[in-house]
């Protein structure tokens, strides 16, 4: 009896490849610590909150509740600030990379600009459009638009010599010369661009919601929790903010991984 | 033998024409030569070998014919007219096919008409065409990929010639083969050249490549690039490398090439 009871979960441990079971002791280790330590009552202090009431603060909290439009406020915002700032990144890193003089006249200006620390925007964003969705939208564009760009540019200024003279000889058309041979070419660069700009668009925009504090989204969430003292939304938030960066991670690169179906050679 | 002299044909009866062509790079500030005095008259469907060693320039002067380097001294004549950038009536072949392999075989093909203002019936048939005369008609929608070297280089020669070109540009189009493929290849070309009726210049380090292929075999040297001599070869078709006269002309080219 004892033996068909463990079966089960054992045999469905053993499907997972072992891969994800590697990586999967450490984080399982550290909620099983939570749990001893905290859940147990062996720990009490209002900073460390028991890890069910974490988890279930979302569903049955009228507080926790709030996280989802919340959460949907954030993921708005932030697929406004990605198309925006990662279509620009796309468009001017093909345009510098295909053309020297803008390159040589625009290319500095930019990359001066990426030296400034993502936050140190804030300020001036904020003077410019005030505290509302649109600071917030503009700040997360940038925030996906120097990843796009650079990766875009580099790619394309990375495109074989022999292609090029390929082009010139078949004398291809400018638009077919962008759409047949630029873009492909530099594709696999594009798409690393695109998920570095998910990834800083993600915190961009936690980070914006956060730093201007007005409005809804997952960041003004974790601010008010804060000032409530509620470390169990806090912490729900923090859960929240790591699921949904994650999985947009995986997300690109599966849908990435699938896109370039060529080989070079 | 019989080195090429301007002949007393009208400079327009020739497909082309080269006059004094010469080209240098500045290394350390001083003209490095690379090519000099390059005098050479092709006629209409002529098959014209260039041989030489490794850094002769030979492959450097096929790039100026073909228009992808534009700073060159002398003339370069298609028709009695100078040539300017990469133009439709000439098609080029590299060493290695330079397909694009985001692109289907039928759809590298089509590339080549791109410049032409073509319906997309007419452009697929022209296509359908040109694939069946090299015989890839079964891997229209294979990928680069997935062909063998030698069906890569006949798609890349398919692309070459789809805009019907009169001039047909190939830069050591086989040296990337291996022998037997390349002796195939070989017959492939000729049976495509007497089709199509083009003129083909073939640029080799292979001798015996050269005399199977050409009407004319020139011959240059290094430092800096020049021709030092053109052979007319005036056997038959199809050529046996066994014949003792293939092996006359193959080591008389040679004796050129080690002067």
């Amino acid at each position: 009896m004892a033996d068909t009871a463990w079966q089960g979960p054992l045999a469905a441990l053993s499907r997972i490849p072992p891969r994800v079971r590697r990586g999967a002791v450490l984080p399982a280790a550290l909620v099983l610590a939570w749990l001893a330590v905290v859940d147990t009552g062996f720990a009490r202090t209002p900073l460390l909150v028991p890890l069910h009431q974490v988890l279930s603060a979302p569903f049955v909290d009228p507080d926790g509740r709030q996280i989802w439009t919340a959460l949907a406020a954030s993921l708005a915002r932030a697929t406004a600030g990605i198309a925006l700032g990662a279509s620009a990144g796309v468009a001017l890193g093909v345009s510098l990379g295909l053309s020297r003089p803008l390159q040589r006249g625009i290319a500095p200006t930019l990359h001066g600009l990426r030296q400034i620390a993502l936050f140190a925007w804030i300020p001036l964003l904020t003077a410019w459009f005030g505290t509302g969705e649109i600071a917030k939208v503009v700040f997360i564009s940038l925030s996906a638009f120097f990843p796009a760009f650079l990766n875009t540019e580099q790619g394309v200024r990375a495109i074989a010599p022999a292609y090029w003279e390929t082009a010139a000889v078949l004398r291809l058309r400018p638009w077919r010369r962008v759409t047949k041979m630029v873009l492909p070419a530099a594709l696999p660069a594009i798409l690393i661009g695109l998920e570095i700009a998910l990834l800083t668009a993600w915190i961009g925009t936690v980070g914006a919601e956060y730093a201007i504090g007005v409005g809804r989204g997952l960041g003004s969430f974790l601010v008010a929790a804060r000032e409530l003292f509620r470390m169990d939304l806090v912490l729900a938030g923090v859960v929240a903010l790591a699921l949904v960066g994650y999985a947009c991670n995986r997300a690109s690169r599966h849908v990435f991984s699938r896109i370039i179906t060529w080989r070079d050679r | 033998m019989t080195t090429s002299s301007p002949s007393l044909a009208r400079p327009g009866s020739y497909a082309l024409s080269l006059r004094r062509v010469g080209k240098q790079y500045t290394v350390d500030d001083q003209p490095l030569p690379v090519l000099e005095r390059i005098n050479l008259d092709l006629r209409h469907g002529e098959f014209l070998s260039i041989v030489g060693a490794s850094g002769c320039g030979k492959s450097t002067l096929l790039r100026l014919v073909a228009g992808l380097d534009a700073a060159f001294e002398g003339e370069i004549l298609i028709d009695g007219r100078p040539i300017a950038g990469p133009g439709i009536e000439r098609g080029m072949v590299f060493q290695d096919h330079r397909l694009f392999p985001w692109l289907s075989i039928a759809d590298n093909v089509a590339l080549g008409l791109d410049s032409l203002d073509l319906d997309p019936r007419d452009r697929d048939r022209r296509v359908a065409a040109m694939l069946e005369l090299v015989g890839l008609s079964a891997f229209a929608k294979a990928h680069p990929h997935q062909l063998s070297g030698g069906m890569a280089q006949r798609a890349a020669i398919a692309r070459a010639l789809v805009s019907e070109p009169e001039i047909l540009l190939m830069d050591e189009p086989f040296g990337a083969l291996d022998s037997l493929t390349r002796v195939h290849l070989q017959e492939e070309l000729l049976r495509i050249w007497s089709q199509r009726r083009v003129t083909v210049i073939v640029v080799t380090h292979d001798v015996e490549e050269a005399v199977y292929l050409s009407d004319t075999v020139a011959v240059m040297a290094p430092r800096p690039g020049r021709v030092v001599g053109a052979t007319r070869i005036d056997l038959p078709r199809p050529r046996d490398r066994a014949d003792p006269r293939f092996g006359d002309i193959r080591r008389a080219i040679l004796g050129q090439l080690r002067r």
